[in-house]
């Protein structure tokens, strides 16, 4: 770590690493990657990001929790899902340079740590430790999401909700990446979230659970 | 014509100065799989992604082939982001393959190496891909399944009470 860290950010270092968000991203690099961005503090009921924006940033989420909604067909606003820290938020936008399809807010105090869109994409191309970190804290985010996802693929085409249907093999969209690490598939929100979320081809929320 | 020849054609490393390439290509062990030859198996503890440098891998479930990997790609990426894991498909090669070895700890240790860059913002990509791929099934399925929503109860005499005069509940 840097000797002109603070005391804080060295502690939020810490407890990312001990949280094991990304196994390789050792101390040293979430420290650089909290001094490349910002802690901020927020009170409940803060937005971190609205549905329909561009993306402009992404926030590790480093203690808390936010909730994800999204309008529906009526207009109204639909929970999705509360996401708990230590997590990734916003990543899916900068990804694929889509527009947010939910709007994030937070549960209650939480602290994040901002990166913004022009700091994630100099990190992103970057070698050394600090790059590096960036890069495996969203592989491992994108794999746990990609695996949930998966997992809940097989689940609907085994267990599909209609009468009539006939139930597809389970197998038969299993992927080498479908592991399930810390989630909680029988969440009734993750049903709605994926559904209401993929109705516009655009983000898969994650629904991570304590 | 090299491995190293081969790498230095791809999209994948089209920025990636041939020196960090070759270094990368040293880092990497080498598998070669003759026809049918298996890489890995459903169920083996998963601790190796490979690169894909000539030929054509099958990933397989059973009797059922989930899909292919040609030059460029690269298979059971998980097995560098999740610890411990366990391999979910058997791969194979369907032809004659070349491959690179890609461990955790060989990125972790080679994480200078442009190659290694270009290979992790290649991977963040294409798992963003799948996940949107992967959640419009979810929609088709769910648009396939969904029952309509029922139509909302007729007011009660005492809702309409309410409407006539403002009455709050």
């Amino acid at each position: 770590m840097t000797a002109a860290a603070s005391p804080v950010l060295r502690k939020v270092a810490e407890t990312l690493t001990r949280r094991l968000l990304a196994p390789d991203v050792t101390a040293e690099m979430w420290l650089g990657l909290l001094e490349a961005g910002r802690v901020v503090e927020m009170s409940r009921g803060h937005q971190l990001c609205a549905e329909g924006e561009p993306p402009v940033a992404l926030w590790v989420l480093v203690q808390g929790q936010v909730r994800v909604e999204r309008k529906d067909g009526d207009g109204k606003q639909q929970q999705l899902a509360t996401l708990s820290a230590p997590t990734l938020v916003g990543h899916m936008g900068l990804v694929d340079r889509t527009r947010r399809s939910a709007t994030v807010n937070a549960e209650g105090d939480i602290v994040v740590v901002e990166l913004d869109l022009r700091t994630v994409d100099r990190l992103v191309g970057q070698t050394g430790d600090v790059g590096f970190g960036l890069r495996q804290v969203m592989l491992c985010t994108l794999t746990r999401q990609l695996a949930a996802a998966n997992t809940l693929l097989s689940d609907k085409l085994a267990r599909p909700t209609g009468s009539s249907a006939e139930a597809a093999p389970a197998k038969r969209l299993r992927t080498a990446s479908d592991l399930l690490d810390g989630w909680d598939l029988s969440a009734p929100e993750l049903d709605l979230m994926t559904v209401v979320v993929t109705e516009d081809q655009r983000r898969h929320p994650r629904n991570r659970r304590p | 014509v090299s491995d190293l020849d081969i790498l230095v054609a791809m999209p994948l490393f089209d920025r990636v100065p041939r020196a960090a390439l070759e270094r990368f290509c040293q880092a990497a062990p080498r598998l070669v799989l003759s026809a049918r030859e298996v890489a890995f198996r459903q169920g083996d503890l998963a601790d190796r992604a490979l690169l894909v440098v000539t030929g054509r891998l099958d990933a397989v479930l059973g009797s059922e082939t989930l899909g292919d990997v040609r030059p460029g790609e690269i298979v059971g990426e998980t097995a560098l982001f999740v610890p411990d894991g366990l391999r979910q498909a058997t791969v194979r090669a369907a032809v004659a393959s070349t491959c690179l070895c890609l461990t955790a700890a060989s990125l972790r240790d080679h994480r200078d190496n442009p190659a290694v860059v270009a290979l992790q913002q290649h991977l963040i990509g294409t798992l963003g891909r799948r996940i949107r791929s992967t959640n419009l099934l979810i929609q088709k399925q769910w648009n396939l399944h969904r029952t309509p929503e029922a139509p909302p109860p007729p007011p009660t005499l005492v809702d309409r009470l309410r409407l006539m005069f403002g009455g709050g509940r």
